[in-house]
């Protein structure tokens, strides 16, 4: 398992200090295997929050904040829920700069988190700087 | 911060709650997490951070 900030997450950092691109405060899942990598683009198998259709991206808003681990706000969060519904067991999530595709700020995969329609996950997805 | 004075994204943790459809909550805590700060010191002292 790995939680990453990809590389297209550097170009989001980089984009964001010189005043530009869009903030990644939009929150997917996938359900398929696999160990996020620097160089991922994409979600392994994402899908809508209904988890038994095919794939797609319909990625939810979530609310950012700066928050204080070691110093004063230096981390980056995200909170979110998502509610399934249709079916299906979540094994990664990420961040996106676009409530629909845009690019993946950062990854992680964990073990399977299995959801009835109607079920939710609420994240809380932290980048702390050190 | 380091001895050079750069700064990074040193950790990234993700937090889930399951709420389940008839109201029940499921505290998972943290279910993916970057541990660099581990790795750093668990080899040959080689920077592999995901950054």
């Amino acid at each position: 398992m790995a939680t990453v900030v990809t590389n297209a997450g550097r170009d989001i950092v980089t984009n964001r200090i010189k005043g530009t691109g869009t903030e990644p405060l939009n929150i997917g899942w996938g359900t398929s295997a696999g160990t996020a990598a620097v160089t991922d683009t994409t979600l392994f198998g994402e899908k809508l929050v209904d988890l038994a259709t095919s794939a797609g991206t319909d990625h939810t808003l979530g609310t950012s904040t700066r928050q204080t681990t070691t110093v004063t706000n230096d981390t980056y969060q995200v909170i979110g829920t998502r509610t399934a519904t249709g079916a299906g067991t979540v094994t990664n999530a990420g961040l996106f700069d676009a409530a629909s595709g845009g690019n993946l700020f950062l990854k992680g995969d964990f073990s399977g988190i299995g959801l009835a329609s109607g079920d939710s996950i609420a994240f809380t997805i932290k980048a702390v700087f050190a | 911060m380091d001895d050079a004075g750069l700064s990074q994204i040193r950790k990234i943790t993700i937090e889930a709650t399951v709420t389940r459809a008839d109201g029940t909550v499921e505290e998972l805590g943290v279910i993916a997490d970057s541990d660099w700060e581990k790795e750093e010191t668990d080899g040959d002292g080689s920077d592999e951070r995901g950054t």
